[in-house]
């Protein structure tokens, strides 16, 4: 791939975005949001829920279309045909997204895999060799019914990464685990990176999460969601999960950034702020 | 390097030293025992008191002959050459009606429910006039199809037909419009191709719905069946039924009466055997 590196691999600029409620009622969920990701950066957004993060991924992934402002994705063509072909970009969703009616396999090859025109052994293979990534070869013909919610979640980290996507766009992915589960694909997601330069954009409203994982933290403001700061992680290169968060650094982030959307909460979170939550 | 690791399978082959494992077991045999035991009994305890009212003469044993009288009849209907025949010939008139009615019921339910469900301007022009036909009894739309098919069994199983299609349509199109919306979120952002999207995420997704609505539309068959070979027929269950009531032969139309008793139980029991088989992620008990 011969890119220009300072093309910025996601330009979102002038960002707005409002949903009809019920009752026809305007909601304005995003405002004049501008972020630029650059090729191969971990980008991690947070903020109260009810920000518009949720919202902001569907419109990346393509499952949202009506917004005002700029979204562009330079990040590479689907480039179909061979068994190099990647995606543009793939999601891995908050809540458990595996097809049930499907194996652990078939959720890669047949879903994941499906728009790319990969031979059947290039599918095979690679939905092997994810697998293995997330420590789930074993149950390559399992149904996600026969496992558990955190192995669920492996399967759609695992569908997604299947695709070697341009762009990895998370939305939460591992809101629904337990805590040690959670560290550890913290740690298995970072040395995936490390070795691929994806570029990723990641939803979590769990602020070490964020600093653990992300080159560039994004806060988001509480509804209607802007931009309220954004800031660098400290330089992470070959640290473990453990090792960053003894950092005094990544210790010093979490609490401004923990302040920054106390802040935040505390003047938006007022009882006329109690419409239904849209998309988070 | 870190403590961290990749996690275990969750899922492993457990040691059973304390003896859990088999206290599960023994619960969940003991659980299926109960199940069984009061499914059988609670039948046989209202056949038993049933019998003993007939036989002191709390009913009328003319209108409400003894269990073992039906009993017998029933096993005369199947030693009796002349009787047995007879028997055979009127289920296969029921049974083709049944059959072919619910088969192009379930069909037709199907294809439309799907195209219902898929495009939405079929979906907005035919939901009104679905609504307003399907709570229509149906046996009060029988002139009707008398008038387009004749007399006869291609008006019977017109009938059945509409009785399963709208409960298989109204129940598909319910199973693709109200499956969870994480399926479509997934189609799309895999960017799966029409047909891919069909097959593997719509229409899978819209199974179970289908299978409840093949199980009611089963029942309405069969209250079609009879009910219509009531009103016209010369054969049939429905036929032995009510032309055993005209001539009194009241133990005759009791062995009609289990003989659909009996199918209903067949057919339910089958569809939601066929039902486990392919919605295994669904288990209702």
């Amino acid at each position: 791939m011969h890119r220009d590196d300072a093309v910025p691999a996601v330009r979102i600029s002038g960002l707005h975005k409002t949903f009809l409620n019920r009752r026809g009622k305007a909601i304005e969920a995003i405002r004049d949001v501008t972020i630029d990701v650059a090729q191969g950066e971990v980008v991690a957004v947070i903020g109260p829920s009810g920000c518009g993060k949720s919202t902001l991924l569907r419109i990346l992934a393509g499952l949202d279309a009506t917004y005002g402002g700029e979204v562009r994705l330079d990040v590479g063509d689907d480039d179909r045909g061979g068994d190099d072909a990647r995606l543009t970009a793939a999601t891995v969703f908050q809540g458990d997204s595996t097809l049930p009616w499907l194996t652990v396999t078939k959720n890669i090859t047949a879903v994941g895999l499906a728009k790319l025109g990969l031979s059947a052994a290039e599918k095979a293979r690679r939905a092997e060799e994810v697998l293995r990534l997330v420590g789930l070869h074993e149950f390559a013909h399992a149904y996600p019914y026969e496992l558990s919610g955190g192995m669920r979640q492996r399967v759609a980290i695992a569908r997604a990464l299947a695709t070697r996507p341009h762009l990895l766009l998370m939305d939460e992915p591992l809101a629904a685990l337990d805590a040690q589960t959670r560290l550890v694909i913290q740690q298995e997601l970072l040395t995936i990176w490390s070795g691929t330069r994806s570029t990723v954009v990641y939803i979590t409203h769990d602020i070490e999460e964020a600093v653990t994982l992300a080159d560039r933290v994004v806060v988001l403001s509480a509804r209607p969601g802007r931009v309220q700061m954004i800031r660098h992680a400290p330089p992470k290169a070959g640290m473990s999960v453990a090792e960053l968060r003894r950092d005094k650094a990544f210790g010093d982030l979490v609490v401004e950034l923990w302040q920054a959307i106390a802040g935040s909460v505390g003047q938006r979170l007022t009882p006329s702020g109690t419409e239904m939550e849209v998309a988070s | 390097m870190t403590t961290l690791s990749t996690p275990e399978p969750l899922v492993q082959p457990t040691p059973d030293s304390d003896g859990v494992v088999r206290e599960l077991v023994r619960r969940r045999q003991r659980e299926r025992r109960r199940k069984l035991l009061w499914g059988v009994l609670t039948p046989v305890a209202v056949l038993v008191l049933w019998e003993l009212a007939s036989r002191t003469g709390m009913l009328d044993h003319n209108f409400f002959p003894a269990p073992s009288t039906v009993l017998l009849e029933s096993v005369r209907y199947l030693t009796d050459a002349d009787l047995r025949s007879e028997l055979l010939d009127n289920l296969r008139s029921s049974g083709t009606r049944l059959g072919v009615g619910f088969v192009l019921g379930a069909l037709l339910g199907i294809v439309v429910g799907l195209l219902m469900g898929l495009v939405p301007v079929v979906r907005y022009a035919l939901n009104a006039i679905i609504t307003a036909t399907y709570p229509l009894p149906k046996l009060a739309l029988f002139p009707l199809m008398i008038i387009f098919f004749g007399i006869g069994n291609a008006s019977m199983i017109a009938l059945v037909t509409l009785g399963v299609f709208f409960m298989v349509c109204i129940n598909t199109v319910g199973g693709v419009t109200y499956s969870p919306p994480i399926y479509r979120d997934v189609a799309q952002a895999f960017q799966l191709p029409r047909m891919t999207r069909l097959l593997r995420v719509t229409i899978p997704a819209a199974i179970p719905s289908v299978i409840s609505g093949l199980r009611l539309g089963f029942g309405q068959a069969l209250i079609i069946v009879v009910s219509t070979e009531f009103v016209s027929s010369q054969n049939g269950i429905g036929y032995i039924i009510w032309n055993s009531w005209q001539v009194l032969n009241v133990s005759a139309m009791f062995v009609g009466l289990t003989i659909v008793g009996l199918a209903g139980w067949l057919g339910s029991t089958a569809i939601n055997a066929v039902g486990r088989l392919v919605v295994p992620w669904q288990d209702d008990d």
